[in-house]
């Protein structure tokens, strides 16, 4: 048998992965649900329609990073227990088999839930707010602000899809190293890192920025996403996206070189792994 | 074949654990590993199960490189570490998502062990004791049938009646093509099962030898006193009635091998030990 990967062995560690951890991954998603539930009623479902499509959008990221980083620290934090790194790391099956099956089950299994359990607690949400009774104030209120009515629901194509899809995949990614990498204090030298990276990355993108165009008047959301450049005089600011077509390339090369470089050396890490 | 060549291994840069350790061990042999607490029995096994990583040397097991963690490499090896880690489903359950990996399991051998330790493959691995835990392992791992099985501290946990029924499982389950290690502190729970007999100390293999190639060179036994002996001896301490000595055998006189007065000799003089054993081939 292919001692790299065979499909047969990853079918095998697959079902075995989620027999054994069957309890852990059903608590999850029941946590996910609950999360979307909460955050729903309390921070989205509540206001009016023009605040709810935004804090919807804001949240489904938002939630997304939280969750996915709790996620994947809590399914992969058994490497830093001894006897169950032992069990994980003597189990015949490749180390690609095993980083691609935490890939998979921490990655796109959780997105796929994710998804699917933001939808549900949408669905529900919208059809709530389009059926509740509001106020003669609220309205006023709405109709003097145009805003949409009814809500409609949720439409993932709405996201700007290459900073979405890159932060999203790059905080996956750096838990599962951060995870693999660091025995102790993982969750806490995690969020370091990741606040860190992110604040070393936004600041190097502004000074580039600054250094390219020769001002200071812009802001800059996240790298790879739109920016903000301040008016003359000062009342306003303009969101300006990057062309479409090198720089979209350019975004989308750098994204995936560095999701490539993070999940190569979660690899390395674990063929190194010693216990 | 498990082969280690010079190996050097450490924890931390200045604290070398192993040092030039070179050790050959062969395929129908159940091999003792001895030490005191700290010398690296367990490290020592890790190392061959490629858990652990040489500074210097090189480890062959079977043909394989340890460290590279292969699929093939590691169906042919299972370890029960001394803490063991089971899942959270029933025996039954684990032997049908575990036993596939391993090409030769035996699903009526380790029925008949399950059997043999009173227990049912019903019973989830969670709501059973310590002991249970370790015995549903021990079973396991001899029914995968590998060519190398190492086993660190099998009988902590257990109770006197399983510890029998242990070294008979393992007696019965050693062949011609098995190497199987067992690493204890707890040498009188051993003494019948394991043979040839390796004891590390000051970062190596102070002795490697078969029982026989031991009873012919060290004699075992019970004196009144230690006058005439002083040179020949190599360990001794009181009991009832006088000492319990090891003594060099000059005079090829049989005696029954004591693993705790050996390994307290091999601790006491590793070097005259060392030595004695290094003249011929002292494997049987």
């Amino acid at each position: 048998m292919n001692q790299i990967f065979s499909f047969k062995r990853f079918r095998l560690l697959l079902s075995k992965y989620i027999r054994d951890n069957r309890q852990s991954l059903v608590g999850a998603a029941a946590i996910v649900l609950a999360f979307h539930g909460i955050t729903g009623a309390f921070m989205i479902y509540n206001s009016l329609p023009s605040d709810l499509i935004l804090a919807r959008a804001s949240m489904f990221i938002v939630q997304f990073w939280f969750l996915i980083a709790f996620f994947t620290w809590q399914q992969i934090s058994f490497f830093n227990d001894r006897n169950k790194a032992i069990y994980w790391l003597l189990f015949p099956a490749s180390q690609l088999e095993k980083l691609l099956l935490l890939w998979l089950i921490t990655g796109l299994g959780f997105l796929g839930w994710y998804v699917i359990s933001f939808f549900a607690t949408d669905w529900v949400g919208t059809y709530y707010v389009n059926h509740k009774e509001w106020t003669a104030a609220d309205w006023i209120r709405i109709r003097a602000n145009n805003m949409v009515f009814p809500v409609e629901l949720f439409d993932i194509a709405s996201l700007s899809e290459v900073p979405a899809i890159t932060t999203l995949t790059a905080v996956h990614a750096s838990v599962l190293v951060c995870t693999i990498f660091f025995r102790r204090y993982t969750v806490i030298i995690t969020t370091l890192t990741g606040v860190v990276l992110l604040g070393g990355i936004i600041l190097l993108n502004i000074w580039f920025l600054n250094q390219l165009i020769d001002t200071k008047d812009i802001g800059v959301h996240f790298p790879f996403g739109s920016i903000r450049v301040q008016q003359t005089p000062q009342t306003a600011w303009r969101d300006v996206e990057l062309p479409a077509s090198t720089f979209s390339q350019i975004r989308w090369t750098v994204g995936i070189i560095v999701m490539l470089l993070l999940y190569a050396s979660a690899y390395f890490r674990l063929k190194e792994r010693e216990v | 074949m498990i082969q280690l060549t010079n190996v050097q291994f450490g924890y931390e840069r200045r604290q070398v654990l192993f040092d030039g350790l070179t050790l050959r061990l062969h395929p129908g042999s159940i091999y003792g590993l001895l030490g005191p607490n700290g010398a690296g029995k367990s490290s020592l096994m890790r190392l061959i199960a490629g858990l652990l990583f040489p500074k210097k040397g090189q480890i062959l097991v079977g043909g394989y490189s340890p460290g590279k963690r292969q699929p093939a490499f590691l169906e042919q090896l299972f370890l029960l570490p001394e803490e063991v880690y089971v899942p959270s489903v029933r025996i039954r359950e684990y032997v049908r998502t575990n036993a596939p990996f391993y090409p030769n399991f035996n699903y009526e051998q380790f029925a008949g062990y399950l059997r043999e330790f009173g227990l049912t493959d019903t019973q989830k691995l969670s709501e059973i004791s310590y002991g249970q835990k370790k015995k549903v392992l021990i079973g396991f791992g001899i029914a995968t049938n590998t060519p190398i099985l190492l086993m660190d501290e099998p009988t902590n946990g257990l109770d006197i009646p399983s510890k029998a029924q242990f070294r008979r499982l393992v007696a019965g389950a050693a062949d011609e093509q098995r190497t199987v290690i067992i690493s204890t502190h707890q040498v009188r729970d051993l003494e019948a099962l394991i043979d040839p007999i390796v004891i590390l100390s000051e970062r190596t293999v102070a002795l490697h030898a078969s029982v026989e190639a031991i009873t012919e060179r060290l004699w075992f036994g019970l004196v009144p006193s230690l006058d005439n002996l002083n040179e020949k001896v190599l360990y001794s301490e009181r009991a009832v009635g006088g000492y319990a000595v090891v003594t060099e055998n000059r005079l090829g006189e049989s005696s029954r091998i004591d693993l705790e007065w050996l390994f307290n000799a091999v601790q006491a003089q590793p070097d005259r030990i060392k030595e004695l054993f290094s003249t011929t081939s002292t494997l049987a």
